[in-house]
């Protein structure tokens, strides 16, 4: 082989080393090159405040490394970042955990917070009076969670009182936020809600006439909050969940946390007992 | 001769196809979405989730820039025969309402329906939230909120006073609502008005905000007397307003659409206007420092827009 052929074959493979140091490492989260990503979807909630959400996040995790926050308004896009290789933290509901765990095998790390619990209720909530749960088949039911997850506690819901097929009948409304879906049965515009306790609790401080002529019919199961999760736990991990365990004290993320309903994060294995 | 009396004989047909009631049969009413302009992005979260809700057959004509064109609705209606029209904006419910008594209507978007000359056949979502639901928003994001002034005009908005003084009664907020009758009344009304309130609520009224200079006068008085404005619009963030709040567009048209489905079966109830049962709230944050009005930061994530 000529000196030309070896300096040249030597080069190849300087450039195939760089490049190596270059490319992503694989599995966990704080890769070495690009930004590590935090992907987040909740089913839970309708509300669509993405771009202030990621400055947030985006603005707070910059101090602890090369991190981008991204959230999605679809199942659909989020599952299918989800199937991807790259190395990612997830944020999403218990519920939405739940479903996806036989298809993707995922670990939680941290659970949401809030007033010091880390679980809620969700409530079936009508004007009254409510002659029985039969007199709901059909109607409107206004929700600030997409029409999936609505479905599967109203199933759980009335299907603990015999009634799954009033909960299979009724149409979605989807709405912004808890205390809209409340206001809507409040004001005639739903004929029921499925809505949170925080937010039934919230409506009889602000309005205690509407929260007078509301009737709670169900609570779901007590759900963990949001969750963090990954696929796979690597380096990078620990660092992010410093971070993330960080955000519910001092005031650097506080519009974070309070854009997503928490005060902070407490560690979280799935089917351990997590404090209330 | 001839080519005459085909051309009587066309309109004839038409006139029949026109007059006859609905000829279909089966599930599934056809809808014809009237859009007065689909270039416009709320028109078009209106159209998106009226399609993604309604189960039937969907055909669509988008009037664009321009004014209204009944014209362009009697050919949709000829050729498309629908069930129902749903009208987006207050451009296509005038075409469509002058092209069609017999066609139900259900509109979405038509800023203040009320000036609208309903026909007997017409429904809708209105654009503007309850004085109740603004109210009651306004009591949970700023609890401390007690004394609200309101500038209207008695010709555009005397409806909306009364039903929010009464609003203001159930979450505890004093509604010192001041009438105004001329645009010249309005800068003597913000110098008796805004000594007197914690916050100034902007509703849309042609009388109070009559052209620019009038927008400008009131945001300088605001802001000099150290009074937040809590507005109707997104648009008056850019101007210092510290709140916005506004109807979801994407659930009026799954509010349409359910309505639509009723209409088309026969089954619309007695109320024909109903009021949009979701909210976008804009909080301007960095204008939260300059007034003494708190902020329940436990309600930040009913926030869909923070601007900081």
């Amino acid at each position: 082989m000529g000196r030309d052929a070896m300096n040249s074959l030597a080069t190849r493979w300087m450039v195939v080393v760089l490049a190596s140091c270059l490319l992503p490492v694989s599995g966990g989260v704080g890769s070495a090159a690009g930004k590590s990503k935090v992907y987040f979807y909740n089913p839970e909630s309708n509300i669509n405040n993405f771009a202030s959400l990621k400055t947030e996040f985006d603005s707070y995790l910059a101090e602890f490394g090369n991190y981008e926050f991204q959230p999605f308004s679809s199942r659909e896009t989020f599952e299918e970042f989800l199937r991807r290789d790259e190395p990612a933290l997830f944020l999403l509901s218990s519920w939405h955990f739940q479903t996806l765990r036989s298809k993707y095998p995922m670990k939680s790390l941290l659970v949401g917070s809030a007033g010091g619990r880390t679980t809620q209720r969700r409530l079936l909530v009508a004007r009254k009076p409510v002659p029985d749960l039969g007199s709901l088949r059909g109607k409107n039911i206004a929700s600030a969670g997409n029409k999936d997850f609505t479905l599967s506690l109203l199933g759980q819901i009335l299907g603990r009182e015999g009634r799954r097929d009033v909960a299979e009948s009724m149409r979605v409304i989807p709405v912004p936020k808890d205390i809209d879906a409340l206001m809507a049965v409040a004001l005639g515009l739903a004929h029921a809600a499925l809505t949170s306790e925080g937010a039934l609790e919230q409506l009889k401080t602000v309005n205690p006439k509407h929260y007078e002529s509301l009737q709670a019919l169900g609570k779901s199961d007590e759900l963990p909050r949001v969750i963090v999760a990954v696929k796979e736990a690597g380096p990078g991990t620990q660092v992010l969940l410093k971070a993330f365990e960080q955000m519910g004290s001092g005031r650097k993320a506080e519009y974070a946390m309070q854009m997503i309903g928490l005060d902070g994060w407490r560690r979280y294995e799935e089917g351990g007992a997590h404090s209330k | 001769m001839r080519v005459s009396s085909q051309k009587v004989a066309g309109a004839a047909f038409a006139l029949f196809l026109l007059s006859v009631g609905n000829a279909r049969t089966g599930d599934g009413k056809h809808v014809l979405i009237v859009n007065s302009d689909a270039s416009v992005e709320k028109f078009q979260q209106i159209e998106q989730s009226f399609s993604e809700t309604y189960p039937g057959r969907i055909s669509k004509l988008d009037l664009g820039p321009g004014a209204a064109d009944d014209v362009k609705v009697r050919r949709a209606l000829l050729k498309d025969q629908p069930d129902v029209i749903l009208c987006v904006g207050s451009k296509a419910y005038l075409a469509a309402n002058g092209a069609t008594q017999r066609v139900p209507i259900v509109f979405s978007s038509a800023i203040n329906w009320r000036r609208l000359s309903l026909g007997p056949n017409s429904f809708g979502i209105a654009n503007e939230l309850p004085a109740d639901f603004q109210l009651t928003t306004f009591r949970h994001l700023f609890p401390s909120l007690r004394r609200l002034g309101l500038l209207y005009s008695e010709k555009f908005n005397e409806q909306i006073a009364r039903a929010a003084a009464q609003a203001g009664k159930d979450v505890g907020i004093e509604l010192l609502a001041h009438a105004v009758h001329r645009p010249s009344d309005v800068d003597n009304a913000l110098r008796t008005l805004l000594p007197r309130v914690d916050a100034l609520w902007l509703i849309s009224d042609p009388i109070v905000l009559s052209d620019d200079a009038a927008l400008k006068r009131l945001f300088d008085s605001t802001r000099e007397a150290k009074v937040p404005v809590l507005a109707y619009d997104e648009a008056f963030v850019e101007f210092g307003a510290l709140l916005a709040i506004t109807a979801d567009q994407a659930t009026m048209g799954t509010q349409a659409a359910l309505m639509a489905e009723q209409v088309g079966a026969g089954e619309a109830g007695q109320q024909r206007v109903m009021d949009p049962a979701g909210s976008q709230i804009t909080l301007n944050a960095k204008e939260l420092p300059a007034y003494s009005l708190s902020f329940n930061k436990d309600a930040l994530s009913s926030v869909n827009r923070l601007v900081r």
